[in-house]
């Protein structure tokens, strides 16, 4: 934002040394046209010169030394529509008066990316983000064209920015950190549906200093939710969509601030679905906003609360095989029909209720103080099937395939079957019913008592995950200007944070009961009644509805932060330098005495400490008013997440050995021009992580049992450039044309430590993983996009054609150790097809987005109040490109003996075919 | 108040009245019972499909239907990825890949089974029902479980089997084969009491031998990975159910559950009546009669001094059908009672060989002795006790009740190696006056 400021100002000072014989000056005011509120900062500009000029505070704007004529005076800004009008410039003074702006509200400035993006599944490794809103909702409205359309358009195909996830990017709350402690990610979705009242943001991307923080190698947003920052309107506003919803209802009302100095905000809308572009994904969602402010003086107070209640059916990648026998790629696993009705295995639901007080305390012209609270508390929660003594019940489970028929003829026939009978491919949940309702058991020692009881025992249920959180955070942010060319801002938070993550029965399925029980211990320690209880203290026990069970612990994280920066503005440079320092906590409380961990398992584990610094500066050289020069370093350390530094938190208190900081170097730099009809980008980056860690579980066939991966000394490394140019051809019609082509690796060999997940045996110490120059599976790596935008004062038009590759699976790390090729030729085409990584083909798509808006005062002339209509639509994949694998990732299980690749074949993510999004909302 | 305000409250409460008919409800759920009943008809019974077997692997090509009640179960791991059913003239067993399948196919509930394109094969004596043959050996492979629903239709529930109560030497390695049967009051071979029924934490399978109150032996088959593996096999009598197999010449049985085994403490041998002809050449030695209690011998016959048709003070051998009494016989340096029916052109003999009056007081009395048997074809000694009879010549009309001792048995083609121990028989509960009694059958 800085850097835009500087510019227009640099504008100012180049168009005024230009002096011409005869001349006239244009003034005028530029005002919005609903609230008719002078605009500060407003372009304005004559077609076809260098003259132009930026609106001041009261909305005047002044261009002087102009050459009598004939010009067309353009004036643009964010989130307007550009109004051109043409005029007769005389000697002396022209007044235009005033000028007024029309709000481009529901265009594509002003939808968040849940509007624009089709939800994307992640993998199943990222289980609890899962989310449809949690790609990319960092970036909102901006003139950078790369921006714009890195989130807008490439978005909705995976891509992501420098290939970061989402750690890399801190997000702010009314200057409240927001990222989960234990994992370091923000979760969009807790204010899903709050469009209207979330959309004062400020970002950033890359290393560019922000106001309110240090900030993440991949950038910042920060959100104000003030009341008296709301735009004061009333709104209503309806959207129809075939992507994850299908209708949404919002409804705002905004006071702006009123003369005693208060100023309330109220917002709330549902969005649902019965289904989604995806069979059987169900979606209702509803959200709440409230917010007070009270200015008094120089101070403000706010308190604002929120929460979005949402319920969605979730789909699962699975195999091309699935895809190809039920011919769609849009086939989902997680449903059948029960009784006639489609009923999803798999709800992803949430409610986290925040409250935040803030308060601001402009002390002088020059200083600001601002502190908030938070406070925040709910449920997260994913159900799915479990099932106990039964067989397993996924329709798209490998041995359900054809595939895993050897004989072709009975391959042929199962295919058959499959196609006749598509509902096998799907859950059949009245056959659950039925095994419930005979399953007639005794259970021995029923809850710990001794006595033996039978009972109707389910053998299938729906479990429901939950991680539900508690989290309290209080900031405080100081900025002081010394001087116009100077900024000292600095920054201090505190987070605390709980999640207790347990499971609960959600449903029986028509039986009485559920048992308790460590299923898999059992296996491995038969006729040990210990080993296989789930706890101790309450062995045996008989479950109902709402009981907790399998596994229960929590984990406490804490992080301290302050931080400093510095800004000069400098008449040919821009400098900034920051810095940072962090100490974080974080320990894990297990609430259940594990029957395989009796002494490692209850009660509070080791309390990990870690302190982390970063410094980052960079600069800008300004050749001139429109060409700009920039480069930005940083170094961080980052503590290892929680959710990465315990081997299985479900049973133990167990640590990763070696836990170590992650260490971050990042450069970036390039070339940036900013002319009035002109516009271009050449942005390079360098991103080195070292000494990253993970750890997952899986099915370990080597040993026919779950086992537990700590993975340790990831290092991987970010580099690319950004491109993009941007033309005005005439009034109202631009081109674009942006490119990003990304060359995300992993440099280093990782190193596994394989643990068995009933003994915490140690199957493999540091087993070296060949993972050198495998890429990062993070979506297309080269992303190019051309556009063509039309804007008038009457309606806007875009139409990206766009170019996606480098579209790399996320390998299976197991696959790529010597015990893989263990008999294998080296350099055979086995070899090859074991060590390789998949490479899916590159995909062309189109998409366009419009919109128009109508001041509905014209045809009901007896409303008192200035009322408007918009309307806007946007048709993501026109062409219906139903092939396009956005992603995907190896199975974890792997043929040893058999050297078999496709066996466990991989499974894929796909791009939605066509998809649109229209909404209609009235502003009054 | 302008319009629009109250535009916009009427718009928010119609928004309200729209959203709220969309709200959840519960799912319906089955009303079935959980028993679905997809009704085929067979055409061919089970006895007609085996009997059409001939050798190796045979495809069926005909549109054939078989219709059977499930008897065995994989809910305790003793069955691992097959199914027997079994209809009124037989049972077969079909290999299907998939596990934990007494979900779907519990005990007792009826299937259809298209064998239409499976194969039949011989697997160690037992025809067994599978999809395809593995081309490397030539082995029969499993129904693949993304067939089953094709393959195999549900139907009724709870159509239990009620299993056939047959003694070992009785069963029949065909008819036999793959049905539900019940033993009743055996017990567990001497060296196979009191252990575990298979190894836990092994991956085989184990056998134990079972011996019955004919003197039959039958192996029970338990896997490793049976939940009951660890459970320790019987030390006294007890009735178990289960299903027939065999492997070439072995008689085998897999049980499904430990409660298909019902321990009978008290029991004695029922001895199960003899069904079907006894053809008449069981040949019959004792010897070695001892019944003593916890501090001295009630009585001790070792035939010794006997020659000629056994006549000892106090005894009876007495000719209740026929005419073919006891007599003294010697060979190996020993002398014993012995009876044969072979080739004295009678037609039916019963003749009893019983002991002197005793006085049995619940002191731990027990009896023992020894028997060797000769050209058995089948099993036609009993060992009787009474507490009412009077000492005469009509037994047959006192309650007598059957011992369940190990008698020789078995050896039909000439004399067994030697006298075999009929083991400590606690004939403690029969107290008073009380006799023993050997009764031989035959015909011939």
């Amino acid at each position: 934002m800085f850097q835009s400021r500087l510019f227009y100002t640099a504008v100012l000072l180049i168009t005024s040394l230009a002096v011409f014989a005869q001349t006239g000056t244009i003034k005028g005011y530029i005002s919005d046209s609903a609230s008719n509120q002078s605009m500060v900062n407003v372009v304005v500009f004559l077609e076809k010169t260098e003259i132009s000029t930026i609106s001041n505070i009261d909305g005047s704007f002044e261009l002087t030394n102009v050459p009598v004529g004939r010009y067309v005076i353009v004036a643009q800004t964010d989130l307007y529509n550009d109004l051109a009008i043409s005029i007769e410039v005389k000697s002396g003074d022209n007044d235009l008066g005033t000028i007024k702006l029309i709000n481009r509200e529901g265009g594509t400035d002003l939808l968040s990316a849940e509007d624009i993006i089709p939800t994307v599944s992640l993998s199943e490794n990222d289980l609890r983000g899962d989310g449809a809103q949690n790609v990319s909702g960092l970036l909102t409205a901006s003139r950078d064209v790369y921006i714009n359309t890195a989130a807008f358009v490439f978005g909705s195909y995976r891509y992501r920015i420098r290939g970061y996830d989402g750690e890399n990017t801190d997000v702010f709350l009314d200057n409240l950190p927001m990222n989960d402690l234990e994992d370091g990610r923000a979760y969009w979705n807790q204010w899903g549906g709050l469009n209207d009242v979330f959309r004062s943001r400020e970002n950033e991307i890359g290393l560019n200093p922000v106001d309110f923080t240090f900030g993440g190698v991949g950038g910042s947003s920060g959100i104000q939710t003030g009341a008296a920052s709301q735009r004061k309107q009333y709104r209503i506003s309806y959207a129809a969509s075939n992507r994850t919803y299908t209708n949404r209802l919002m409804a705002t009302y905004s006071t702006g601030l009123l003369p005693k100095g208060w100023a309330v905000s109220l917002s709330a809308s549902r969005r649902w679905a019965k289904e989604g572009y995806v069979d059987g994904t169900s979606y209702d969602a509803w959200s709440y906003f409230a917010a007070v402010e009270k200015v008094i003086n120089n101070h403000s107070i706010n308190l604002t609360i929120f929460g979005a209640p949402t319920n969605r059916g979730k789909t699962s990648p699975t195999l091309q095989e699935a895809y190809n026998i039920t011919g769609s790629n849009f086939y989902n696993p997680n449903w059948g029909y029960q009784n006639g009705v489609k009923r999803n295995s798999d709800i992803v639901h949430s409610h986290l209720p925040t409250i935040i007080l803030s308060h601001v305390w402009k002390i002088d012209e020059k200083s600001k103080l601002s502190t908030s609270f938070g406070y925040q508390f709910g449920q997260n929660g994913s159900t799915t099937l479990n099932w106990y003594n039964a067989p397993d019940p996924r329709p798209d489970y490998y041995r359900n395939l054809p595939s895993y028929i050897t004989d072709s003829t009975l391959q042929d026939q199962a295919l058959q079957n499959y196609t006749e009978n598509p509902e096998l491919l799907q859950l059949d949940w009245n056959r659950f019913y039925s095994v419930n309702a005979n399953s007639i058991e005794t259970v021995e020692n029923y809850n710990g008592t001794g006595r033996d009881t039978t009972v109707n025992l389910s053998r299938y249920i729906i479990e429901d995950r939950r991680y539900d959180k508690k989290r309290v955070s209080a900031n405080i942010l100081f900025e002081h200007k010394f001087s116009d060319r100077f900024i000292l801002q600095s920054g201090a938070s505190y987070v605390w944070q709980r999640t207790y993550n347990f499971k609960v029965i959600d449903d029986l399925l028509g039986g009485d009961l559920f048992f308790d029980v460590n299923q898999f211990a059992e296996r491995d320690f038969v006729n040990d009644p210990n080993a296989v209880q789930n706890d101790l203290e309450n062995p045996n026990r008989l479950l109902k509805v709402g009981d907790r069970y399998g596994y229960d612990y929590n984990i406490t994280v804490s992080k301290t932060t302050a931080w400093v920066q510095g800004i000069a503005n400098l008449s040919n440079w821009e400098l900034f330098g920051a810095a940072n320092i962090s100490h974080s906590q974080f320990y894990r409380t297990g609430n259940y005495r594990s029957g395989l961990f009796p002494d490692d398992s209850k009660g509070d584990g080791e309390k990990l400490s870690f302190v982390n610094y970063g410094v980052k500066g960079g600069a800008t050289y300004k050749i001139n008013g429109r060409n700009y020069l920039i480069a930005n370093g940083s170094y961080m350390t980052r503590a290892p997440y929680a959710k990465n530094a315990y081997i299985q938190p479900r049973t133990r208190n167990q640590i990763v050995d070696n836990l170590q900081n992650e260490q971050i170097y990042s450069f970036e730099g390039g070339y940036l021009l900013k002319a009035p009809k002109f516009k271009a980008r050449a942005i390079f980056y360098y991103t080195q992580f070292l000494d990253g860690t993970d750890t997952y579980s899986f099915y370990y066939d080597l040993e026919r049992n779950f086992v537990n991966v700590a993975l340790t000394n990831i290092d991987r490394r970010h580099l690319g450039g950004e491109f993009a140019i941007e033309a005005q051809i005439f009034t109202g019609f631009k081109i674009s044309a942006v490119s990003a082509i990304g060359q995300n690796i992993y440099t280093s060999r990782q190193s596994a430590t394989i643990t068995l997940d009933n003994s915490a045996e140690i199957l493999a110490r540091d087993l070296t993983i060949y993972s050198k120059n495998f890429f990062v599976a993070n979506g297309p790596q080269f992303a190019n996009s051309l556009g063509f935008h039309y804007n008038s004062s009457k309606f806007f038009a875009n139409l990206y054609v766009n170019y996606f590759d480098r579209i790399f699976i996320d390998y299976n790390r197991v696959r790529r150790t010597e015990e893989a090729v263990d008999l294998v030729e080296p350099g055979s085409q086995l070899w090859n097809d074991i060590l390789q990584q998949q490479e899916m083909d590159g995909q062309f798509t189109v998409d366009i987005f419009g919109g128009t808006s109508f001041k509905v005062n014209d045809w009901i002339k007896k409303l008192e109040r200035s009322t408007y209509l918009y309307l806007t639509v946007g048709v993501n994949n026109i062409l219906n490109n139903r092939k396009f694998i956005t992603g995907g990732f190896e199975q974890t299980r792997l043929d040893y003996s058999g050297n078999n690749v496709n066996k466990f074949p991989p499974n894929y993510f796909y791009a939605y075919g066509v998809n649109f999004f229209i909404s209609a909302s009235l502003k009054f | 108040m302008n319009i629009q305000k109250r535009f916009f409250g009427l718009l928010m409460l119609a928004a309200m009245f729209a959203t709220s008919g969309c709200v959840k409800d519960d799912f319906d759920t089955p009303d079935n019972n959980g028993c679905l009943d997809e009704g085929l008809t067979a055409n061919i019974t089970i006895a007609d499909l085996k009997s059409r077997y001939i050798s190796g692997n045979l495809k069926i090509t005909d549109t054939l239907i078989i219709q059977g009640v499930v008897i065995s179960s994989d809910q305790n791991g003793n069955f691992y990825k097959e199914l027997v059913i079994q209809d009124a003239t037989g049972g077969i067993l079909l290999l299907i890949d998939q596990t934990n399948m007494y979900t779907d196919y519990p005990v007792g509930r009826q299937v259809y089974v298209n064998v239409l394109n499976l194969y039949m094969s011989n697997y160690g004596g037992v025809i067994q029902v599978g999809a395809s043959i593995n081309p490397d050996d030539n082995s029969l492979e499993r129904i693949p479980q993304s067939l089953l629903t094709d393959i195999i239709k549900k139907g009724a529930c709870n159509q239990n089997v009620t299993p056939l109560e047959i003694t070992a030497s009785q069963l029949d390695p065909v008819i036999h084969q793959s049905t539900l049967i019940k033993l009743v009051s055996v017990k567990m071979a001497d060296n196979d009491a009191g252990v575990s029924w298979a190894t836990v934490g092994g991956s085989s399978a184990r056998n134990r031998t079972i011996a019955d109150c004919n003197n039959g032996a039958l192996i029970a088959r338990t896997s490793d990975f049976a939940k009951f593996a660890g459970s320790l096999t019987p030390t006294e009598r007890f009735n178990i159910t289960g299903v027939y197999s065999v492997f070439n010449s072995d008689k085998q049985f897999k049980f499904r559950s430990l409660d298909d085994i019902e321990v009978t403490p008290s029991a004695t041998c029922p001895c199960i009546e003899i069904i079907g002809p006894v053809n008449g050449t069981t040949r019959f030695h004792i010897d070695d009669i001892r019944i003593f209690d916890s501090s001295q011998d009630l009585l001790l016959e070792g035939f010794t001094s006997t020659s000629g048709t056994i006549n000892l003070a106090g005894w009876k051998n007495i000719t209740q059908i026929g005419n073919l009494p006891w007599v003294s016989n010697s060979g190996g340096g020993q002398v014993y009672a012995k009876i044969s029916v072979y080739n004295t052109g009678q037609p039916e003999v019963a003749t009893w060989l019983i002991t002197p009056a005793i006085t049995v007081s619940g002191n731990s009395e027990t009896l023992t002795f020894t028997t060797q048997d000769a050209y058995d074809d089948g099993a036609a000694l009993e060992v009787l006790v009474s507490t009412d009879y009077d000492g005469g010549n009509n037994p047959e009309n006192f309650t007598w009740t059957k011992l369940c001792p190990t008698i020789a048995g078995g050896d039909a083609n000439g004399f067994g190696a030697s006298f075999v121990p009929s083991g400590n028989v606690d004939i403690s509960g029969f107290t008073g006056t009380t006799y023993v009694a050997w009764r031989y059958k035959g015909q011939n």
